[in-house]
């Protein structure tokens, strides 16, 4: 009997490092591109961003954060496949819908709400709120195609911090889109701090 | 104890080192053949008779990498992952019978 009990305590303990594991794989995709963007405002003290060099570096980011997201998602999704069966078989087709909802968020954001002269009291409270915009919907796309039916609700304040922010920058005469940012990143932070608080839950649970 | 007898004498993860060699990849996906063989302190011939096994039932892909030199790499396949949580899941199933 007691090496039942025993054989139980660690296979209980090798699922919590499994799931842990899954944890801290989707808190690095949100810590990524929280470094991205903070980076990018250190670098903006520095050295002009606008225009070539703005377009340069997120055009860099991306090209490095797409193949990383492809590779957290492939592992994400066999952690997926052994612990949640019922609420798989995401695959390609998830991975184009979720493609397709950043591509949406962006078209919305960047191009949509910037063009529409009654949204915002000014045109940085215009571009602010398109920011804000795409990662709302962008993310909240990304969070029901991924978790729906399985309770992660770590992801929300990613979305929802943004979401909350739209009507006060709305009304912002300047300094709209450097408070957007911020917004961004701490529902980013957060977003990351939950992933790890219940990564070490997994591990002690 | 004879469901639990029953699991592990039938099912190719009911041996203790390919469970763990499983276990070791699924949260890691891929490693080198030097670094699972370490990590789990096995003989380059123990591992490799228990990849093969598990390459035989799908549940590893083994093929050649260029790391610092050629070297052998493991990697999980969707149904590996699979198959071992069902495993677990059965595994502690039989465990509540005992």
């Amino acid at each position: 009997m007691e090496d039942v009990k025993e054989l139980k305590d660690v296979l209980e303990k090798v699922e919590g490092k499994i799931v842990a594991a899954g944890k801290v794989y989707s808190a690095m995709n949100f810590a990524f591109w929280l470094t991205v963007m903070t980076v990018y405002y250190v670098l903006e003290g520095v050295v002009n961003m606008r225009g070539g060099a703005s377009a340069v570096y997120w055009g860099g980011a991306i090209l490095i954060g797409i193949p990383l997201t492809i590779r957290i998602w492939r592992r994400l999704e066999r952690l997926c496949a052994a612990f949640h069966p019922g609420a798989r078989r995401a695959g390609r087709g998830t991975a184009a819908q979720i493609t397709l909802a950043w591509i949406l968020g962006s078209v919305i954001g960047f191009f949509i709400i910037p063009s529409m002269t009654s949204v915002g009291v000014s045109p940085d409270a215009r571009f602010a709120t398109g920011l804000l915009s795409f990662i709302s919907i962008a993310i909240l796309s990304q969070w029901l195609l991924t978790t729906a039916g399985r309770g992660e609700f770590e992801m929300i304040p990613a979305f929802t911090l943004p979401a909350l922010a739209i009507p006060v920058v709305w009304n912002m005469e300047s300094g709209a889109i450097i408070w957007a940012g911020f917004v961004i990143a701490a529902g980013f932070s957060i977003t990351v701090l939950w992933y790890i608080y219940s990564a070490f839950k997994a591990i002690a649970r | 104890m004879e469901p639990l007898r029953e699991l592990t004498k039938n099912h190719v993860l009911g041996n203790p080192t390919r469970l763990a060699i499983m276990l070791y990849l699924l949260p890691r996906g891929r490693l080198l053949f030097k670094d699972l063989q370490r990590a789990l302190e096995l003989t380059p011939g123990n591992l490799d008779s228990h990849l093969k096994a598990l390459e035989k039932t799908g549940y590893v892909k083994i093929y050649k990498v260029f790391a610092d030199r050629p070297r052998t790499a493991v990697e999980i396949t969707d149904k590996g992952a699979e198959k071992t949580g069902e495993y677990l899941r059965a595994l502690r199933a039989a465990l509540e019978t005992v």
